[in-house]
């Protein structure tokens, strides 16, 4: 069975000699816009040859066609290039991929920079909590006046 | 074009990316400005979807249906985020609200004058869903076959004739009832 139409249904399908209205109209825009094939079209032409109300609808579908057409000439306001202003910054790109990926992804790149500081920031705290406590400096203190020479010599022993 | 290869100079490179874009820019804005109907957003999603192809650029990339299609895919999708953020922000609600309130064509000064009726399409093409309105402007504004449509939106061909079928319908619908056709 031959493929024949933009839908890849069979060429066969509809030849009987009672192709339904609906099955019509519903592959009216293809046919206007040349995806049905030679078969498939030729069955439409001939329907449309003898049915009024098919007709009719070919007949909106085409009219809606023609203003579309019309208005897709309407260029006004489409700007034809890049501004020099985007073709610079794509050549920015190119010339600082680095800086480029940066600044795309710059949320990205802020969020890992917050968690990177986060995490060095608890390191730090948590190596000096583990560290330690080192005895704080003793100052030896003498109760009373220090002894003179004269007891020194009196309190040591005779050999 | 040349094409582009991982072993090329930097100089070489560049010219490759720099006519890359100059072949693919004009199409991507003339499509994003109809999605996007702003100039400006027209511009800042092309330039993204450029430095995105930049980013994979280190890839092997030929250029040809296959870059085509990609880059109209990544253009809509940019425009898509763009239509959201600013749907977010309450923006197209109010622009809407406005151009359905009072239909009035824009002012083109002479060089070109739609007919009532185009404009009237024009404004019926907005009322289409999203994908509706990339279908309708693919095929009838950019000319696309239903492979090359299938190809940038991920819609199978019967699917893509399918819609486009409903969207044809709904504008035809509208504007009869404008008496525009």
């Amino acid at each position: 069975m031959s493929r024949d139409d933009a839908h890849g249904r069979p060429a066969t399908a509809a030849t009987d000699g009672r192709i339904k209205c609906d099955e019509i109209q519903a592959v009216l825009f293809d046919y206007m816009t040349r995806e049905l094939g030679p078969a498939r079209s030729e069955l439409v032409r001939e329907h449309l040859r003898k049915c009024p109300a098919c007709q009719t609808a070919a007949a909106e579908i085409r009219a809606t066609l023609d203003l579309l057409r019309e208005a897709s000439g309407d260029r006004a306001g489409v700007p034809a290039r890049l501004s020099d202003e985007r073709r610079r910054r794509l050549r920015w790109a190119f010339a600082h991929p680095v800086l480029n990926w940066i600044e795309r992804h710059h949320v990205l790149v802020s969020l890992i920079a917050t968690v990177l500081a986060v995490a060095l920031a608890l390191t730090l705290l948590r190596s000096a909590r583990l560290r330690p406590a080192e005895p704080p400096e003793t100052i030896p203190v003498i109760i009373g006046h220090p002894p003179g020479p004269a007891e020194t010599n009196a309190a040591a022993p005779t050999p | 074009m040349k094409t582009a290869t991982i072993g090329q100079t930097a100089d070489a490179r560049l010219r490759a990316f720099e006519e890359t874009v100059s072949h693919y820019e004009a199409a991507l804005l003339r499509y994003a400005a109809r999605v996007l109907r702003n100039p400006d957003a027209a511009q800042d999603v092309v330039q993204e979807a450029f430095l995105r192809l930049f980013e994979r650029w280190k890839q092997f990339f030929e250029p040809g249906p296959q870059l085509s299609s990609w880059l109209y895919r990544v253009t809509h999708n940019c425009a898509v985020d763009h239509l959201r953020k600013e749907q977010r922000r309450g923006l197209l609600h109010t622009r809407q609200a406005r151009e359905e309130a009072d239909f009035a064509p824009p002012d083109r000064g002479e060089a070109f004058r739609l007919s009532e009726a185009a404009e009237r399409a024009a404004a019926a093409l907005k009322h289409l869903s999203l994908r509706e309105q990339q279908l309708v402007i693919l095929k009838i504004y950019e000319g696309l076959s239903y492979k090359e449509i299938g190809a940038i939106s991920g819609l199978s061909v019967g699917n893509v004739g399918y819609i486009l079928h409903h969207a044809m319908r709904k504008m035809a619908a509208e504007l009869k009832e404008a008496k525009a056709i």
